[in-house]
């Protein structure tokens, strides 16, 4: 028996339908698990939601309606039936693409989340952008250049952002930005002049004051959007150097570097080709995450800079037990959650070989 | 070195400086008054058969117009406002109220007694909590059509169905429980039989000096002059912006980004006093602070125990450390100082009364005791000068910090001990607080009236008949007498320790005078606002 006959046969490569199918197979088992997050998801706010000591009657008609009016609220909003018949009907409606009517705003919860989602989606992106812009290549040079002293500045840089609370660095920005220098503006989405000026189309004023070629309000919202982005910037960006510093020096210390290394290659072609091409995978997933905590937990800076947001009124609708607002904003924010860790899976099967 | 693409990056950076810094300069318009404002308690917009938080009784008065309002010099009086006169009848049972001619609707139709009727009748048909207020005049929608009667164009009729003293009925309508509403342009915008509430929420169909324009919840509201209006405001809008953090405010304020701060807090004020070119203005409210004792706890129970903890808080100290020109002292009785015929303020601190009240009930070393209160300021600052307070008389309290709605959660099901809390009445007239902290005629879970005094278990019968029979006298002297003389009692019986007032604080910008504070919010008049 010669070697070549003891060698293991290579298995036949599956076919195109085969691989196909198998691709199929894997997106119906990731959406399904998907699904069964969100439903999950739906039950525990739900349970939450109804077991918490706040009673949702307050919010509708205050503290000295009498039991009467109380009573005929609580029939109204069928709080008067079992928990068990309170959520079938809920899912019920959501089935149907009906999140319910808020208390507090009076509007349909769908109509709020158009509303209010986009403002956070605006703020944590522009946020997110100028973070990745500077947090990865500084993160990287940290690394590259470890134990320096732009390594050590980085640190502490990093050590600020995610040690002193937001809201202080937002007040502090307002008033040095706003009232001292006087070179950004105060508070809000849009100057005066502006409001009510730009057509409702995507919900981020800055995107449809361009979609509407109203350049003035795009300046003007734009220069609203800086100072509350660049300071969650500042913040996610300790975050993402921190962590990709980290990433970069394991990645560093690989056996392929040293080969790398070995065989001559510039140190930019190390660092940007072979270091980071092989913590991109990693990363993708990192950041996935904090932008999705972007997106619903900026409730203080939206505070500070009067930008009601996502976060915001989830936060408010919480405390007034709104519950309707809060299932809905809670499952806008896990369907978010969800497509980014999907997105951050398939990126990472994309660039890294050995997750596929 | 200055590399050349740094030098053309740093340059176009400094370019960009001014024109960001130009647009940051921006000034409020001269036709438009700003104020800011934390807006975030409106619940369901402005329809006035549905609104009972603060910002929406500013609102709704401020476009609507009542059949009568509180005189701004004198709040104890009443004057007309769509109402020219009103008679009341020899027996007292019935008030008939003449309109004034030539009133008109922001639609331009004219204000008819319909109008005043069917007003009250749709808000009595919603059954929100505005009904309340008509169910403690002994109104229910069952009998609402034998109530009021618009007898014809410019007569509207009330006949009252059991005897009330004419000034919580007068009161109750010139509270935003009686607006007036647009009969004929509401129910174009009925839905579903809704009484047109869903569209009112956003919308308005008054009478009053503004329009509602825009309510984006959370964000801004939008006041236009009303053009039909008999007062018209002297700027044609005022723009509401949510803005939630008072310190944001005073930067605004400071900036001239904003013309009026509504909610500066104590940390605030002293910067503002300081500062020439801002005014502050206030009033009394009739919200007071006040420390509940549950008498279902035997210790609290006692006589002598709720007797030694109002003399055990300094209440002065408090209002003069912790809330300076925002909560004043008022360790008085059910009413508040600018309610007619309410007691003078009388507890202070006597630590050794105290200790002597307490070794009477029994109780020298003192007791262990829960207190709940509001997480926020100023109230776990206030809670724990009260834990210090009673730790010199020997009381051991242990204090339960949570959210307001949880707070008033676990009160409404009497499950404190003791809790620190406030009240606000909606109305000047002393009837609505006597009968809410005197009266507790069943003191079961199922009752049907769940006043103060029953979420306390406190149960007097002799408090409770005298109360009654007050908001039954029919003459006001005699009336006055009798509240005078319950609150004497209340203080000397009652387990409730008052301990301070609120003030309503506006700070404008000395070029924007003229907004007028009631004390309560639907006194606040924004119309008499100019700017120069």
């Amino acid at each position: 028996m010669s070697l070549m006959d003891a060698a293991p046969k290579r298995s036949a490569r599956p076919g195109a339908a085969g691989r196909w199918a198998a691709r199929g197979r894997g997106a119906a088992s990731t959406l399904l698990g998907g699904l069964a997050t969100l439903f999950g998801l739906a039950i525990l706010t739900f349970i939450i939601g109804r077991t918490m000591p706040i009673d949702p009657v307050l919010a509708i008609v205050g503290d000295k309606a009498t039991p009467e009016v109380e009573a005929r609220i609580r029939e109204a909003l069928g709080l008067d039936r079992s928990l068990l018949v309170q959520f079938w009907i809920y899912l019920r409606d959501l089935l149907q693409g009906d999140l319910g009517r808020s208390v507090m705003t009076g509007d349909p919860v769908t109509q709020d989340i158009m509303r209010f989602f986009p403002a956070s989606l605006e703020l944590a992106t522009s946020a997110m952008v100028l973070a990745l812009l500077f947090g990865i290549p500084l993160g990287i040079l940290a690394a590259a250049h470890q134990n320096s002293f732009f390594d050590n500045a980085m640190r502490v840089i990093g050590l600020l952002g995610y040690s002193v609370p937001v809201f202080v660095l937002a007040l502090i920005c307002l008033l040095v930005f706003y009232a001292q220098l006087g070179i950004a503006p105060g508070t809000g989405a849009q100057g005066i002049i502006y409001q009510g000026m730009v057509p409702h189309r995507t919900g981020m004023i800055t995107v449809d004051a361009a979609l509407d070629g109203q350049w003035g309000a795009f300046w003007d919202a734009l220069s609203y959007l800086a100072m509350p982005a660049i300071l969650l910037a500042f913040i996610t960006l300790s975050m993402i150097v921190r962590m990709t510093r980290a990433f970069m020096l394991e990645a560093l210390s690989g056996e392929y570097i040293v080969t790398a290394r070995a065989k001559g290659l510039s140190k930019t072609r190390i660092l940007w080709r072979h270091g980071l091409g092989n913590v991109a995978g990693r990363l993708f997933t990192v950041l996935a995450v904090i932008y999705a905590s972007l997106l619903e937990g900026t409730v203080l800076t939206e505070t500070v800079f009067s930008r009601p947001g996502l976060g915001l009124y989830l936060t408010r609708s919480l405390l007034n037990a709104d519950m309707n607002a809060v299932l809905g904003a809670t499952l806008v924010i896990g369907v978010v959650y969800v497509t980014l860790n999907l997105l951050a899976d398939l990126a990472q099967r994309l660039l890294d070989p050995r997750a596929r | 070195m200055l590399s050349r693409r740094t030098f053309l990056t740093a340059a176009a950076a400094s370019a960009a400086i001014p024109s960001y810094a130009r647009i940051a300069s921006a000034q409020t318009p001269a036709n438009i008054v700003v104020m800011a404002m934390a807006i975030d308690d409106v619940v369901n917009g402005f329809d006035p058969a549905e609104a009972y938080v603060g910002t929406d009784y500013e609102i709704t008065s401020n476009v609507y117009r009542m059949l009568v309002t509180l005189d701004p010099e004198d709040g104890t009086r009443y004057i007309g406002d769509l109402a020219e006169s009103w008679e009341i009848s020899e027996d007292g049972m019935s008030i008939l109220f003449t309109l004034k001619e030539g009133v008109v609707f922001e639609s331009g139709n004219p204000v008819t007694a319909e109008d005043v009727r069917w007003s009250i009748w749709r808000l009595m048909a919603l059954g929100q909590y505005p009904a309340s207020d008509f169910a403690l005049l002994g109104w229910s929608f069952d009998a609402i059509d034998e109530i009021i009667e618009a007898r014809d164009e410019r007569t509207f009729v009330i006949h009252m169905p059991e005897v009330r003293a004419h000034g919580t009925v007068l009161n109750t309508l010139a509270s935003p429980r009686g607006c007036v509403v647009d009969k004929a342009t509401v129910l174009e915008h009925e839905v579903d039989g809704d009484h047109g509430n869903q569209w009112l929420r956003t919308h308005s169909a008054g009478a009053g000096s503004y329009v509602l324009t825009e309510w984006l919840a959370g964000d801004r509201i939008i006041l236009d002059a009303n053009p039909t209006a008999e007062v018209q405001p002297n700027v044609p809008r005022l723009l509401i912006r949510n803005v939630a953090d008072p310190a944001t405010q005073l930067l605004l304020l400071e900036q001239d980004d904003i013309d009026i701060a509504r909610n500066l807090g104590s940390d605030q004020l002293p910067a503002v006093r300081e500062q020439s070119d801002l005014v502050e203005v206030s009033a009394l409210t009739t919200a007071q602070m006040n420390l509940c004792m549950n008498q279902a706890n035997e210790i609290l129970s006692n006589p002598k125990v709720i007797e030694a903890l109002k003399w055990a808080v300094d209440g002065e100290a408090i209002a003069n450390n912790i809330t300076p020109g925002i909560w004043d002292v008022w360790q008085a009785s059910f009413l508040p100082s600018n309610v007619r015929g309410a007691a003078p303020s009388t507890f202070y601190k006597d630590s050794d009364r105290a200790r002597a009240l307490l070794a009477e009930a029994g109780y020298p070393d003192g007791f262990d005791i829960t207190m709940d209160h509001f997480s926020s300021w100023p109230w776990a600052n206030i809670a724990q000068a009260i834990q210090s307070d009673m730790a010199e008389i020997g009381v051991n309290v242990q204090l339960i910090a949570a959210e307001t709605g949880q707070v008033i959660t676990k009160y409404r099901a009497r499950e404190h001990e003791l809790v620190l809390i406030y009240w606000a009445t909606n109305l000047y007239d002393p009837d609505y607080n006597a009968r809410t902290w005197c009266i507790n005629t069943d003191d079961s879970d199922d009752s049907e009236l769940k006043t103060q005094a029953w979420r306390n278990h406190f149960i007097d019968d002799d408090m409770a008949a005298r109360a009654d029979a007050a908001g039954k006298e029919l003459d006001e002297d005699v009336r006055m007498e009798m509240y005078e003389q319950l609150q004497i009692d209340f203080m000397d019986r009652a387990p409730v320790s008052w301990l301070l007032q609120l003030r309503d604080i506006a700070v404008h910008r000395e070029e924007t005078p003229g907004l007028h504070m009631g004390g309560l919010a639907y006194l606040n008049r924004f119309a008499g606002i100019t700017k120069s």
